[in-house]
């Protein structure tokens, strides 16, 4: 009895991480026949766990052990909300139509708040997975700052003696504990490639490094202008505004800013229409996009 | 109105801002050709290290580490202003593309942020 309530604790906490699995009919009802069919089969495995667990022991940790995450069902997660988000975006249109330009350009804001939120909370639990699917190059970064620390301290002649053991493989919430302690998403900022080289195996890191510039740039330009909405504060609407000249005009034509944009117009640019689509429709195609070239 | 006309002529003030790309290293190098440099003071910012005149007050020189995935631009924006680093962001487009090594562009005169940036920098260095 006992381990089966803590399986289910473990379950709970891994709706959290995947807050699309919530349950088989409204996944089938959100995402389709195919999620339902993968909940299902989750539903199996963890009944299999439940079977073959010892019923001591750490077992919260056990099930996460027992389990990779694909990085790539965070890529599917991601495509899906985007898709989600832009749907929700046009029926507000289509609701406002008659309403103030004002109000469809909140929707329009509101509707970049949220694929920005989704975007980051995908980066950070993509490259939690990353480390998980594959610990070795995480493990030597965490061990290498460890002993750079020690060095730089009271006791750096005690370098020498020191002696990390971390498990071969990590689980997901050791990842998450190592990265963050209370449980954020990583803040990657502007070192989203030097943070991959260091943390992630070849195969991961490479796929963020070969991101072109303008996504790189693009993805930077997403978190300014998010920062800007929120904090409203002038330090962030300049660093939004850099951001935003800094785009490639040979490929984001239409999201490369033309005047300022001030704390206030946010809005405007977003549900502005340079060619054939407005702006919050571009922003959202392009973070898909980016997106699916780290699939693997 | 002689002071209005003393700022337009200084608003317009032009200096050209040599760029040079290492691909073996992946630096960016540049160079204000106007500068002549007196005491230089170096200061690394991240990415970014930057060669400043301490009597003048104004960068001469910097170079820019990891250049094919540099995205921090705003320093440099604060520094030298949109125009420039929108051309900055366009040699990085092209040196990573098409491996365009070296390109002369013009740089206006800086920004109203860039003399408190600086004096920022020296205090920090």
């Amino acid at each position: 009895m006992l381990s089966v309530r803590m399986i289910e604790e473990g379950a709970n906490q891994k709706q959290h991480w995947w807050p699309w699995k919530v349950s088989g009919r409204r996944a089938a009802v959100r995402h389709g026949a195919h999620a339902a069919q993968r909940l299902r089969s989750e539903e199996a495995c963890k009944r299999h766990i439940k079977d073959v667990l010892p019923t001591a022991g750490n077992h919260r940790e056990n099930i996460f052990m027992a389990r990779k995450r694909d990085p790539d069902d965070e890529v599917d997660h991601f495509v899906t909300a985007v898709g989600a988000s832009l749907d929700v975006w046009e029926r507000t249109q289509t609701a406002l139509a008659a309403s103030d330009l004002e109000l469809r350009k909140v929707a329009s804001l509101d509707a970049f708040v949220r694929s920005a939120v989704e975007w980051e909370g995908f980066r950070s639990r993509w490259h939690i997975a990353a480390i998980n699917r594959d610990s070795s190059a995480y493990r030597v970064d965490v061990e290498s700052r460890l002993r750079a620390s020690i060095k730089g301290g009271r006791f750096g002649e005690l370098e020498a003696f020191v002696h990390l053991a971390l498990p071969a493989q990590l689980s997901l919430t050791t990842v998450q504990r190592l990265l963050d302690p209370s449980g954020r998403n990583i803040s990657f900022g502007d070192k989203w490639t030097d943070r991959a080289r260091a943390e992630l195996p070849a195969q991961y890191a490479t796929k963020v490094l070969s991101l072109s510039l303008a996504d790189l740039l693009l993805v930077t330009a997403c978190e300014k202008i998010r920062n800007a909405i929120v904090h409203r504060s002038p330090g962030s609407v300049d660093e939004m505004n850099t951001a935003l000249v800094v785009l490639d005009p040979t490929v984001d034509a239409d999201l490369v800013r033309t005047n300022k944009v001030t704390g206030a117009g946010i809005a405007a640019y977003l549900h502005a229409r340079p060619l054939s689509d407005r702006r919050i429709e571009v922003w959202h195609h392009r973070l898909r996009d980016v997106a699916g070239r780290l699939r693997t | 109105m002689p002071g209005r006309l003393d700022w337009l002529r200084k608003e317009h003030v032009v200096s050209a801002l040599h760029l040079q790309y290492d691909a073996e290293t992946d630096r960016l190098r540049a160079s204000l050709q106007s500068s002549a440099a007196g005491e230089t003071v170096r200061v690394q910012q991240d990415k970014v290290v930057l060669c400043i005149d301490r009597t003048r007050k104004q960068v001469v020189s910097f170079e820019v580490m990891d250049f094919r995935h540099f995205v921090s631009y705003h320093l440099l924006d604060e520094l030298f202003g949109d125009e420039v680093v929108r051309e900055i962001a366009a040699f990085q487009s092209a040196a990573v593309a098409t491996s365009r090594r070296s390109q002369m562009i013009q740089a206006p005169a800086p920004p109203r942020s860039s003399r408190r940036v600086v004096e920022e920098l020296l205090r920090a260095a």
